[in-house]
């Protein structure tokens, strides 16, 4: 078994009140057509091509913070593409590794365990990668809320962030 | 002739009846653009020539221009019936006690919001003596007399005028026009008549001498060949003189324009490089933004291509980094005891073959505590009791048991290092984000910089450009043609200049050749010529000269007291101007005067602006005005202008003013100058140089922006002396 393959094969989630938030930043219509080029996606003020790249961002802003919000039971999620079609693959896998690390995972039992407990331990990663999201959108969502201009005017804000 | 009165009804912006009334003197109409002073101008002129001007200053006829003569509001607030429109012009002869009115009038009848207009307007002028009540002249060639004395054609230019007309109208690039302008202006057409006749005479004494000579000729064949042959000669000599008149003319145009152009070729090409210039900013400002366009792009693609979204997470790979050290020590660890059990086994294989001693003795020296085959005490727990014990162990079991650990369900171990590799390669990164970020930075500001360095760089030269372009009127277009007109003019001008050299020479030649031939002629004559006709040809010979003498003669005092004249005014015009320089000089070429404006030592002054050009017109044209003043001919015409002061500047103004004052008996002028500088129109009031007349200011009702609906639109009139 591929454990890494395994994990890759799962579509994130996150929950669905940051849909239009996501889409503020994002491009995404435009970029899954072809049709929006990078000058048009700065003049509308949009940082990232997918909302696939803003959730790999806010899970880094979540586990560079240690942040994790579990998504609670209930709530409405909404997914989009697995993990494996992610782009840069390296920092889809920087994702993984960090998740591994940070989690309460003893990487020498894993091998231990048989294919059904493995699975669980895969959701578990899973799990906690929407967590660490989770949290990183709520910090962002928090600063816009506090600071309405700060995405806007400031070519900066989301490098900035990381170091806030 | 006074123009008494202007009553304008429903007339363009002037909705129901108004009234001005003027005297003689300055009479001022003032009234900021778009105020309707315009349309005094165009109401007077519509009277006189059932023609106005529209907004692109061109002759549009009342058929042409329909209702746009009416007053919006009178349409609107018209009820159903007859709307009229009408101007009246009420003119005062002083001289016969006439006086009369020229009125036009343009009927339409509205019904349920639709307004016909008659296709064509109506003319009604009215005479009164000082004795008989007013009379409708009907005689449409007494209408024409009577126009032909309020204004006659030939004079309107320098009478009537728009002030962007007229640089267009009096054009004194065309050598003939201050000729034009003072035989209009002058009695110098006397002299001509004189000198025409005196010619005539000539030549019919001229015909009479050679008749006679003829006669007395000695060989009458040969003198009517040489008659012929001067005949032909004088006509050839005609055509010469006539293609020498042309040539002199087309060497006057193409100098002036290449002369005129040439004052503006050194701001053309200050306005072409300028361009140039501007052009080349323009390209590299364009440049500049989409490099930093590219540059801000690609600060949200670095995100993610130069890995800055890792900022700071150096402790995310630590944190793997020891979880992996774990997992490999655990594996290691398992790997060792495999390790060690083997050998230990081996070691065993090589000390005792396998059930040896046989378990029977074992268990009993584990009982005895002892060993039975080197008879040593091996006390339970002791090494040596472990020793004896794990003979009866099967120790392969140890070992599988060992190897069943290692080669576990799964392997993950090269997934774990794979991630540990990425994480080593990114820390590399890591630690130059900040540096790359802000490097990113610097190019974004150095880009920004310059983009901001060539914004005002461009901005300046365009300032300096619109500066030469609004103070040469040259546009940056025009700029190339004009270094091509100069050059093809400066060509012309030399081609007419050997032109007239070869024709004066060809002149020349011919002159001679009819002298010769006329010699010959009379040698054919060997009888005296009667007295009576040698007496009347030299009588008719001297008539003929010195009625040209005369004419030119007085021509030239004319010019000289013309430049004086012109002289005056002009520096009246400008003694309050410090700038103003150079006199005025009225210049002839080839027989033709054109006015010039000159320094002390009688040099061409160049580059002339627009204010200057008009000056010396204005200043020639009033020269021809007021030295003829005393006589009947300039009293009888009053000057209406429209604008005549826009081209120069404020501080001409009352110099223009006064001495318009001054040189016309009547003058009614349309000006913007006095309307927001009061203190300009305070001194237009109380200057007692100025002869002034009547001062109207008009004000429409409306601000300009509400001016749009122009179905309230009233223009108030108001006198302010």
């Amino acid at each position: 078994m591929d454990f890494l393959d395994k994990i890759k094969l799962r579509e994130p989630e996150y929950d669905e009140k940051y849909y239009d938030f996501i889409l503020k930043f994002t491009s995404e219509q435009g970029a899954s057509m072809g049709r929006s080029t990078e000058e048009e996606q700065y003049e509308l003020g949009k940082y990232f091509s997918t909302r696939y790249e803003m959730y790999m961002y806010a899970t880094l802003l979540g586990l560079r913070k240690g942040y994790k919000v579990p998504l609670e039971k209930g709530t409405n999620k909404r997914s989009f593409i697995a993990i494996n079609s992610w782009k840069p693959t390296i920092i889809a896998d920087y994702i993984i590794m960090s998740v591994l690390a940070l989690g309460d995972y003893d990487f020498f039992k894993l091998e231990e365990l048989d294919i059904k407990e493995l699975e669980k331990i895969i959701t578990t990663i899973k799990n906690d990668i929407e967590a660490y999201a989770n949290g990183g959108f709520e910090i962002i969502y928090s600063k816009s809320e506090e600071d309405e201009a700060y995405f806007v005017e400031n070519e900066n804000s989301f490098i900035d962030l990381l170091d806030e | 002739m006074i123009l008494k009165s202007v009553s304008l009804r429903n007339f363009m912006c002037y909705s129901g009846e108004n009234l001005f009334e003027f005297s003689e003197g300055l009479n001022v109409i003032i009234g900021d653009n778009g105020y309707g002073k315009s349309k005094i101008y165009d109401g007077i002129y519509w009277v006189m020539y059932d023609k106005c001007f529209d907004s692109n200053g061109e002759e549009k006829t009342t058929q042409q221009l329909g209702r746009d003569i009416v007053s919006d509001k009178a349409e609107h607030d018209a009820d159903d019936g007859p709307i009229e429109c009408s101007v009246q012009l009420t003119f005062y002869d002083n001289r016969k006690e006439y006086t009369y009115t020229l009125e036009r009038k343009l009927m339409g009848n509205k019904r349920d919001d639709k307004i016909i207009y008659s296709p064509s307007s109506n003319e009604k002028v009215t005479k009164k003596t000082a004795i008989l009540s007013a009379q409708i002249v009907d005689d449409e060639d007494e209408i024409a007399r009577i126009k032909k004395r309020i204004l006659p054609n030939n004079i309107k230019p320098y009478m009537w005028f728009q002030g962007e007309q007229i640089n267009n109208i009096v054009d004194f690039r065309n050598s003939e026009t201050l000729t034009n302008a003072i035989n209009v202006l002058s009695d110098i057409s006397k002299y001509d008549e004189i000198a025409s006749v005196s010619e005539s005479l000539f030549n019919s004494v001229d015909k009479e001498l050679k008749k006679k000579q003829r006669s007395l000729s000695t060989d009458k064949e040969k003198s009517d060949e040489l008659e012929k042959e001067i005949n032909r000669k004088k006509s050839q000599l005609y055509d010469f003189k006539l293609d020498l008149k042309k040539a002199k003319e087309g060497h006057l145009d193409a100098s002036g324009k290449a002369e005129d152009l040439v004052s503006k070729l050194d701001i053309a090409q200050k306005i072409k490089e300028l361009d140039e210039k501007r052009l080349d900013l323009e390209s590299k400002f364009n440049s500049t933004v989409i490099k930093l366009r590219e540059a801000q792009q690609s600060l949200h693609k670095k995100i993610f291509t130069r890995g800055w979204i890792l900022k700071g997470t150096e402790g995310l790979f630590k944190a793997f980094e020891e979880k992996k050290a774990t997992y490999d020590d655990a594996k290691l660890e398992l790997r060792n005891k495999i390790q060690e059990e083997k050998s230990f086994q081996k070691k065993l294989q090589t000390r005792l073959p396998e059930n040896v001693p046989e378990p029977v003795h074992v268990n009993k020296m584990l009982e005895q505590e002892k060993c039975l085959v080197c008879d040593r005490e091996a006390p339970k727990g002791s090494a040596a009791y472990k020793a004896i014990k794990s003979l009866l162990e099967k120790s392969d079991e140890t070992l599988k048991s060992l190897e069943a650990g290692e080669s576990r369900r799964f392997n993950f171990s090269s997934e774990f290092e794979n991630l540990y590799r990425t994480g080593l390669q990114q820390e590399g990164k890591i630690k130059e984000i900040d540096q790359d970020i802000s490097e990113s930075w610097k190019e974004i500001d150095k880009f920004f910089s310059e983009k901001e360095v060539l914004k005002k760089s461009f901005g300046d030269i365009e300032a300096q450009l619109e500066n030469y372009i609004s103070e040469s009127s040259i546009s940056a277009a025009d700029s190339k043609r004009i270094t091509n007109e100069v050059l093809a003019n400066q060509k012309l001008s030399s081609k007419y200049s050997a032109d007239i050299g070869s024709l004066e020479h060809q002149i020349g030649i011919i002159e001679k050749d009819i002298k010769r031939l006329e010699d010959k002629y009379a040698k054919l004559v060997v009888e005296d010529l009667p007295d009576k006709i040698l007496k009347k040809f030299q009588l008719a010979t001297h008539l003929n000269e010195a009625a040209k003498s005369t004419r030119k003669r007085v021509f030239k005092e004319l010019i000289s007291q013309l430049e004086s004249e012109a002289n005056k005014h002009y520096l009246d015009m400008t003694k309050d101007n410090l700038s103003a320089r150079g006199i005025i000089r009225l210049s002839e070429y080839h027989g033709n005067y054109t006015p010039e404006l000159v320094d002390n030592e009688g040099n061409p002054l160049a580059q002339l602006n627009t204010g200057n050009t008009l000056l010396i017109k204005l200043a020639t044209i009033m020269a021809i005005i007021s030295a003829r003043k005393s006589t009947r001919d300039t009293y009888l015409y009053t000057l209406i202008a429209d604008a005549p002061m826009s081209s120069f500047g404020e501080d001409y103004t009352l110099g223009f003013c006064k001495t318009v004052s001054q040189v016309y008996t009547q003058s009614i002028i349309m000006s913007k100058d006095f309307y927001k500088n009061e203190n300009l129109r305070s001194q237009l009031l109380n200057d007692s140089k100025i002869n002034l007349g009547k001062v109207y200011i008009v004000e429409p009702n409306l601000k300009e922006k509400e001016r749009q609906n122009r179905l309230n639109l009233v223009t108030h009139i108001k006198q302010l002396n």
